[in-house]
């Protein structure tokens, strides 16, 4: 089956190869272009950490308008180079895939973060984007957290007072969300009026896995200390803001109309059908002033068809187990440790 | 004695009964008697056979091999050792550490060994062995002039003991020797360092095309053992291939080598999920470094460039830099400057030698080896005669 949005992404191919020079280099190394791709498989796709190692952009450097960054784990960090219209196009997709999510209303939101992590400049971070990428989506932004991470309980109780009866959009990095908010709520036996919320959550599972915490657990513990019932995560990374994977109500995280996803052998890089594991390689429409339509992530994880899920939605259905694991290479290059 | 901890190397009481300063005459009797027993220990032992490197360790300590190098090495009778070599040893090599260890035995030193910090099988096999011999009293002396020990990155007992140390040996990576050259030491102590080095492989076509079909296919075996057993990333595994010949003979000769070797590799190797994905982030800097498109090949899933711009550049999970020279001398002109390892095929290291090193030519490499010999360590390593640095040689005239 041929993706619909197949076509956008041989003409973004084509707008990156001749914008973007490294990349044309690289895509005419590994991509001899004898025929044009039949399908998302056959089209160029970079490692995720290409934007790491190399300063990729097909804009001029006047042109650029904003320098994303993602959270540096290993100290190296993505630098994403955007102009006014690809940043306005990823802040409209994200509108138009979270209002079908929760409606187009703009609502009180509650961050479960602290006002710090999106004040200061030099800790900006994949959570300063998402926090201040998702803000837009609310109105009267409450911090519930104080610097230290810990949850500030006369500060959400009255904002909840302020807003009392209305419809609340809470929004927090999937871990801080279970630690420093149901973890602390659950300490002090404390419940917050919540039934009237929606909760989107993001950033992976990677630190509660240790816990060993499922999504039916995790909105469980959220409903039983929130009253929360509308508990929604989403995939997304700072190299593809914009086009994220939304849950659905029935728990499968969906592409968009602006993206797609395929999964990759690990061993071959060759495409696996649905239902198989392998890397995942997430696909978008609207990255125009980088190279980054089309990007191989280090997620293991598999597809479904849209049709195994009684949502409705039409978007392809990805579903994420966790990071590949460090590679451990043998040879004698540098191995003191 | 068992392997010491990093907790008990820290706190200090594996001093007691190590003789710091002691050490014997160069290859002194005792320590041939437990070299040869070591080797018979690692050859009887099942499990230990079962690992081929440990059995290549095995045959390492025979008392022929330890008898050709002592012959190698001037004035032997008149060597001791210099007192106690420290040797650090790389993370991701298993034995590398008891090569080191016997290097610095057989010159007569007391040593302490840092063991690779990640856990392999044949690691903790080796030193069982070790320690099991070393339990016998007639090699006490031995016992108490060695320690295999682990350590924390940056220990401070780690450093102590280089700061007293006579001598110091350090395997492996650039960035590991800058470290410990930049520690503090006793201004007599003796350095040995092997940094990051870079390999290549000659095939002369006329000779590879004449060999038999088993022996073509041996030959593959042996580049596959020195290139990806250890994922291409070992100092001595080739990234650069000459082929020496006419255009005809060299596109039929890289034929029948690379599709020989393609059967071992869908078989018996799979690169690293993480390696590849750094494989394609490999070729990407070398796009940008180069500054256009290169031609790569990619059947069989070997990875093959012909651009001369990309040497240097670093070449690793199967990536190979394939250059024709219709004479030996013109390798010399395509080796880094770091070059240690040339292997040979379908022709005798020692014309190669004879050809690069001809009218007063400096042979810009350490080691000439047949193809399959790339990590054969040899008492002789990067151009260095390691027994006779860690020896002390007494002048008498």
């Amino acid at each position: 089956m041929t993706s619909p949005i197949l076509d956008d992404l041989i003409a973004l191919t084509d707008h990156h190869r001749a914008a973007c020079k490294p990349y044309a280099d690289y895509c005419d190394t590994l991509y001899p272009r004898d025929h044009p791709p039949q399908s998302l498989a056959e089209l160029p796709f970079l490692p995720v950490r290409a934007f790491k190692d190399f300063d990729l952009r097909s804009v001029a450097e006047e042109d650029v308008f904003k320098v994303m960054m993602s959270s540096g784990t290993s100290g190296a960090r993505s630098r994403i180079y955007l102009d006014r219209e690809t940043a306005q196009l990823q802040a409209r997709t994200l509108t138009a895939i979270f209002g079908e999510a929760f409606g187009k209303t703009r609502t009180p939101m509650l961050v479960i973060d602290s006002e710090s992590t999106v004040k200061d400049r030099n800790r900006f971070s994949a959570r300063t984007a998402a926090v201040n990428g998702f803000s837009i989506m609310g109105r009267d932004r409450c911090f519930a957290l104080d610097d230290d991470m810990s949850l500030n309980l006369p500060r959400v109780t009255e904002f909840l007072q302020q807003h009392d009866g209305k419809r609340i959009f809470i929004f927090g990095f999937t871990f801080l969300v279970w630690q420093a908010f149901c973890g602390a709520l659950r300490a002090q036996n404390h419940k917050l009026p919540l039934e009237n919320a929606f909760l989107l959550h993001g950033g992976g599972w990677k630190k509660l896995e240790a816990e060993k915490v499922s999504n039916p657990q995790f909105k469980a513990a959220i409903a039983a200390s929130t009253g929360c019932v509308d508990v929604r995560n989403y995939y997304g990374m700072v190299e593809q803001t914009g086009t994220i994977f939304m849950e659905c109500p029935e728990g499968r995280l969906h592409a968009s109309a602006w993206s797609d996803a395929l999964v990759r052998d690990v061993h071959t890089h060759a495409a696996l059908p649905h239902g198989e594991v392998g890397l995942i390689e997430v696909f978008s429409t609207i990255q125009k002033s980088y190279p980054g339509h089309a990007l191989l992530t280090e997620d293991m994880g598999l597809t479904r068809p849209a049709s195994d899920c009684a949502c409705g939605h039409r978007g392809v259905i990805v579903e994420v187990h966790g990071r590949l694991p460090a590679a451990e290479v043998r040879g004698c290059s540098d191995a003191y440790n | 004695m068992p392997i010491i901890d990093a907790r008990s190397f820290e706190n200090g009481h594996w001093r007691a009964g190590f003789d710091f300063n002691a050490a014997a005459a160069f290859a002194d009797d005792g320590i041939q008697q437990f070299l040869n027993a070591l080797s018979r220990a690692i050859l009887n032992d099942k499990e230990a056979r079962g690992h081929p490197d440990l059995a290549t360790f095995g045959y390492f300590c025979r008392k022929a091999n330890l008898a050709r190098a002592i012959a190698d090495v001037p004035s032997a009778a008149s060597r001791f050792g210099w007192g106690t070599v420290a040797h650090i040893a790389p993370g991701n090599i298993p034995l590398n550490f008891a090569f080191s260890f016997v290097m610095g035995l057989l010159a007569g030193n007391s040593n302490i060994v840092r063991l690779p910090s990640r856990h392999f099988p044949q690691t903790t096999l080796c030193v069982a062995l070790i320690d099991r011999l070393l339990a016998d009293p007639s090699f006490e002396t031995i016992a108490r002039r060695t320690r295999f020990v682990q350590t924390d990155r940056d220990s401070a007992a780690l450093n102590g003991v280089i700061a007293e140390a006579a001598g110091l040996v350090v395997w492996g990576g650039d960035a590991t020797v800058r470290r410990f050259r930049a520690l503090p030491k006793s201004p007599r102590c003796v350095e040995v360092y092997f940094p990051d080095r870079v390999s290549s492989l000659l095939v002369d076509a006329t000779g590879y095309l004449a060999l038999s079909e088993d022996d073509a296919r041996l030959s593959a075996r042996r580049f596959f053992n020195d290139t990806f057993l250890v994922d291409q990333n070992a100092c001595s595994s080739p990234t650069t291939l000459f082929w020496l010949g006419d255009k005809a003979d060299i596109a039929q000769a890289q034929q029948r080598f690379w599709s020989l070797l393609a059967p071992i590799l869908s078989s018996e190797y799979a690169i690293d999920p993480v390696a590849r994905i750094n494989r394609n982030l490999d070729i990407f800097r070398d796009v940008i470094t180069v500054g256009r498109a290169l031609n790569l090949t990619t059947e069989h899933d070997i990875w093959r460039l012909d651009d001369p711009e990309v040497l240097g550049l670093p070449l690793r999970f199967g990536t190979f830099l394939e250059l024709p020279v219709t004479q030996v001398a013109q390798v010399l002109d395509s080796l880094r400057p770091n070059e240690q390892t040339l292997t040979t095929l379908g022709v005798a290291p020692e014309e190669v030698f004879r050809q690069l090193a001809a009218d007063k030519r400096i042979p810009g490499i350490d080691r000439i080896v047949p193809v399959g010999g790339a990590l054969d360590i040899s008492f002789n390593w990067d151009g260095k005669e390691v027994l006779s640095i860690l020896s002390r040689r007494v002048q008498i005239s």
